[in-house]
């Protein structure tokens, strides 16, 4: 399962790492646009098998951000 | 058994809301660290000038103790507890006030502070009795005064005798209520003269204790009338002579006022009587039973209030649910949205308070896919307002209007859209026609700025700059009112000055360390402490008791209402179900 950017912005915190078990409404990332901060949740339980971006990372909307199985 | 119209519309409306996920220590800490902190302030000023045990062996009660035996018990809501926006010393203007319930009837009650220089008229009090009154007269609930108050502060005349909102304005307003049908009712405590007899005679019913005195001017008036312009030797020795005889002969006491003129109605012996006899009064003066009104058995939320303190972020770039802070204030968590998904920015909707219908209008925070419609690979941020939010809300203003709900606005905005786009999309004309909507709505109305309060937005979003419509305003331990952010104001300020200093190559130090002076000026005039001492709002209050002061408003506003629309002759319901039927809401991806 990919998780995705919602938004344009910049990644500001990475929360979890590869093999970091999750849980639904865990929040793994935050990114920030515009002044504001949008935390990114994972929809379900499992565990990262990847991290694609770093923290700094200006992603687009759409963005593969994690891989979760 | 009780059974209510119109059962399927508002016996079940959709239950809204998630379980926490997870308790946020942090957040929780910070908020309730800054609760307690202004709830100690609070108690600081209440306690200020003569200790409450010397009035006591006095033979008086102080200000608090009286206003707890007047009223019913545990239903004391304090409104502008911090004001005191000219700076008086003892941080008061001198009156305590609040709304609570006083022989099961919802009143305003003002008591003239007697701890502080015996109730004196100071800087700042005019405004806060004149709050007192705009909230009396928009809940149209009775005000009641108990008056112990020594006049004006003679050092400090030129700021509280005076002016178009000063201290003899509540004497105006006491007649408006007056002839609004609203009553005054005042217990008459101590030496009131001049300012403290206007405030004694003005109600509409007087009671009074026996040592109470009330009078054009006091005695230091009838005996220190010097004809030279200055006092001398010899005027002194007048002055003193003439005080002597005053010791015996008071001005207007209740020998005078009740048994020859008649004005008090009612003398009491002990301060007690006094407080009884007021509650006796109110009982008299008309109230619906809430059960009239309601939709519903009253149930309180599904989720707690400590919730908020988790779910709430006190950090300002973070968002948060909104139907997750709704959930924790109205009635079995359950909203009946207007329109959801169009304005997507806003959430207005009905909800019940212990029974009976409000009308709830809230920001939206975190981003607006693909919105606004005007603008082109839009991405919305929550907080803003756009066209089509500004639209919305207008609507479901003029429908509760239609309707006879009164409204409960849950701001935190920062500010309405800009842009060239945006004044095409009509931005500006939509602001005001929602401030047209609300003033012509004449509903009583509660605005709470949970966080930003910014731009015009903040007046548009049901602020107390309605004066006809918002009965009293809240904010919460993260309330921030500015006209925009501080960084913003620098920009705007000191942009072209940079550019100019760049291209002339001059040191562009100064000009920075101008513009961080005005951030941090914006940011120590905007924190809650300071709008709540300022006025901004009337009161700042704990997360876990906003329930209690929705409660209150509510039920004050549905006690002896202006207008009533019968359950069964409302459209604003029928409108939202058949909306609701002809946009079924897919249910959005995360």
């Amino acid at each position: 399962m990919e998780i995705k950017a919602r938004i344009p912005g910049k990644v500001v915190s990475l929360n979890v790492k590869e093999g970091d078990a999750v849980k639904a409404r865990s929040v793994v990332a935050v990114m920030e646009a515009m002044k504001m901060e949008q935390p990114i949740a994972s929809p379900a339980d499992g565990t990262v098998k990847k991290v694609l971006v770093a923290v700094g990372d200006k992603v687009k909307s759409g963005d593969v951000l994690f891989v979760v199985e | 058994m009780n059974e209510y119209s119109m059962p399927r519309y508002f016996q079940h409306m959709e239950a809204v809301g998630e379980p926490l996920f997870a308790v946020d220590e942090e957040n929780k800490e910070l908020l309730s660290g800054a609760e307690d902190a202004l709830k100690k302030k609070a108690e600081e000023i209440l306690e200020a000038g003569k200790p409450t045990a010397d009035l006591n062996s006095a033979g008086q009660l102080c200000a608090m103790q009286r206003i707890e035996k007047l009223i019913d018990e545990g239903t004391w809501h304090p409104l502008n507890s911090l004001f005191n926006p000219r700076g008086n010393p003892n941080g008061s203007t001198n009156i305590v006030k609040g709304l609570a319930r006083v022989n099961g009837r919802w009143a305003v009650i003002v008591a003239s502070d007697n701890k502080k220089m015996a109730g004196a008229w100071v800087p700042g009090q005019a405004e806060n009795l004149l709050r007192a009154s705009d909230t009396a007269k928009r809940l149209r609930i009775p005000l009641i005064y108990l008056l112990n108050c020594s006049g004006v502060k003679m050092d400090e005349q030129e700021k509280v005798y005076p002016d178009r909102r000063g201290g003899g304005t509540p004497f105006y307003r006491n007649a408006q209520l007056n002839q609004l049908g609203i009553p005054v009712i005042v217990g008459i405590y101590g030496t009131n003269p001049a300012g403290g007899g206007y405030h004694s005679i003005s109600p509409t019913i007087l009671v009074a204790h026996k040592d109470a005195n009330m009078a054009v001017g006091g005695a230091g008036i009838v005996g220190g009338m010097s004809p030279k312009g200055h006092v001398d030797q010899e005027a002194a020795m007048a002055l003193i002579e003439a005080q002597k005889g005053l010791k015996q002969d008071i001005p207007g006491t209740v020998s005078i006022h009740h048994d020859e003129t008649g004005f008090i109605r009612e003398v009491y012996g002990s301060e007690e009587g006094v407080l009884e006899a007021i509650r006796k009064y109110i009982g008299y003066t008309p109230a619906f039973d809430p059960e009239f009104f309601r939709v519903s058995q009253p149930k309180e939320p599904a989720y707690p209030a400590d919730d908020l303190y988790s779910l709430f972020p006190a950090n300002h770039k973070r968002p948060y649910e909104i139907y997750d802070v709704i959930a924790r204030l109205v009635d079995g968590s359950e909203f009946m949205e207007y329109k959801k998904g169009y304005g997507p920015e806003m959430v207005t909707g009905l909800a019940k308070i212990d029974g009976m219908l409000t009308g709830i209008v809230a920001n939206v925070q975190g981003f607006l896919l693909d919105y606004p419609e005007y603008r082109e690979d839009a991405l919305g941020v929550g907080g803003k307002l756009y066209r089509q939010g500004l639209i919305k809300m207008s609507e479901f203003v003029t429908l509760c209007a239609r309707d006879r709900i009164p409204m409960i606005w849950l701001q935190d905005t920062s500010g309405i859209d800009v842009g060239n786009e945006a004044e095409r999309a009509e931005l500006l004309g939509l602001g005001q026609s929602l401030i047209y909507s609300i003033q012509n709505s004449d509903l009583p109305m509660l605005e709470v700025t949970m966080r930003k309060g910014t731009a015009a937005a903040h007046y548009v979003l049901g602020g107390p700059q309605g004066n006809d419509t918002n009965a009293f305003s809240l904010g919460t331990a993260a309330t921030e009112i500015y006209v925009m952010h501080g960084e913003t104001a620098a920009a705007a300020m000191y942009a072209r000055r940079l550019v100019k200093d760049h291209a002339a190559g001059k040191d562009l130090q100064p000009t920075i360390d101008k513009m961080n002076r005005l951030i941090q000026d914006y940011a120590d005039k905007s924190h809650a402490e300071y709008c709540a001492t300022a006025g901004m709002v009337d009161e700042i209050v704990r997360l876990s008791d906003l329930r209690s002061y929705l409660q209150a408003f509510t039920a004050a506003a549905y006690q002896n209402p202006k207008g009533i629309c019968p359950h069964h002759q409302m459209v604003l319901p029928r409108i939202i179900a058949d909306y609701n039927r002809e946009h079924p809401v897919e249910s959005e991806e995360q």
